[in-house]
């Protein structure tokens, strides 16, 4: 079985088509709002169809109404923290544990090599374009520390990576410092 | 500083040598779970023993905060990378999930919690 991947049905591609070419003279938010909603919602599907990849090899690890059967009754209208029967034909989907999916095909978004995971090296990326410059303040126009907040926020509602942690390579050589004197192990 | 590197899922198939997949600890969805938990357990441990179904705060009057462990760490869904940002959000959502559970409890009495 191939990797789990969602085909919008016949009416929903109608609908997607028929919206398309609506949306060449409208944009969804200019509609009435009842007909804008329904712009979202089909944009959603296509979004779903053509933008999220499945990170299994196989749609079974997705789960099944058979080999994970609906747990407790209250759960077709009850939010149940780790995520399991939000969709009740793949009730595993999405759940605390599972694969993160993607954007991309996975055959497409191989490993990066030891070399690759260190070009650019995060600390050279932090000295040329956040370090702040001596007597040279760059004011954020468009964004300010509510975005930050919001941002993050919704991040920790989206995901939580495990992690192993590792030192950066000093760019500058192990022992030397770098432009503003800090040594890689202060960084 | 030490940069925390993603650990790849263990190996399911030949692929995911060259393709690794990565686990997600939260759930993908978006349901709140920064502030409810992404685990049954964990649910059950920020919901005070209220019948009301309200979160578990801190109150002070008419203050309320986002409660603390014994290490003074915040007790909500989802606590890293913890600043005033997040203490802001988190007691924004946790104030207003109770204020909405009055209102129920208002309107529809009879209801269980």
């Amino acid at each position: 079985m191939d990797s789990y991947s969602f085909r919008p049905s016949f009416a929903e591609s109608t609908f997607i088509s028929l919206f398309k070419f609506v949306n060449k003279y409208v944009p969804w938010h200019k509609l009435p709002p009842i007909i804008g909603a329904f712009n979202l919602s089909f944009l959603r599907v296509e979004l779903r169809a053509k933008n999220l990849y499945d990170s299994y090899v196989t749609g079974s690890k997705q789960g099944n109404t058979t080999e994970e059967p609906l747990t407790q009754q209250r759960f077709l209208t009850t939010r149940n923290s780790d995520g399991k029967f939000n969709s009740l034909e793949l009730p595993l989907m999405g759940c605390a544990g599972m694969r993160f999916g993607r954007n991309f095909p996975r055959q497409d978004t191989p490993k990066p090599s030891e070399e690759e995971l260190w070009t650019p090296n995060p600390r050279l990326i932090s000295d040329r374009f956040m370090a702040r410059k001596p007597d040279e303040f760059i004011p954020a126009t468009s964004l300010n520390l509510l975005a930050a907040a919001w941002i993050q926020f919704q991040v920790h509602d989206w995901l939580f990576h495990e992690a192993v942690r590792c030192m950066p390579r000093n760019p500058y050589g192990s022992t030397s410092l770098g432009p503003y004197g800090l040594k890689s192990a202060n960084f | 500083m030490k940069l925390p590197r993603t650990k790849p899922d263990e190996i399911l198939d030949p692929s995911d040598i060259k393709c690794p997949g990565y686990k997600n600890a939260n759930t993908a969805w978006w349901d709140s779970s920064q502030i409810y938990g992404s685990s049954e357990a964990v649910t059950q441990e920020l919901r005070t023993k209220h019948p009301d179904g309200k979160l578990l705060m801190t109150e002070r009057g008419s203050e309320a905060f986002v409660p603390r462990d014994n290490n003074g760490n915040p007790l909500t869904g989802f606590n890293n990378n913890w600043w005033i940002g997040m203490e802001m959000l988190h007691s924004l959502f946790g104030m207003e999930h109770n204020a909405i559970c009055d209102k129920l409890r208002q309107s529809y009495p009879g209801w269980s919690g």
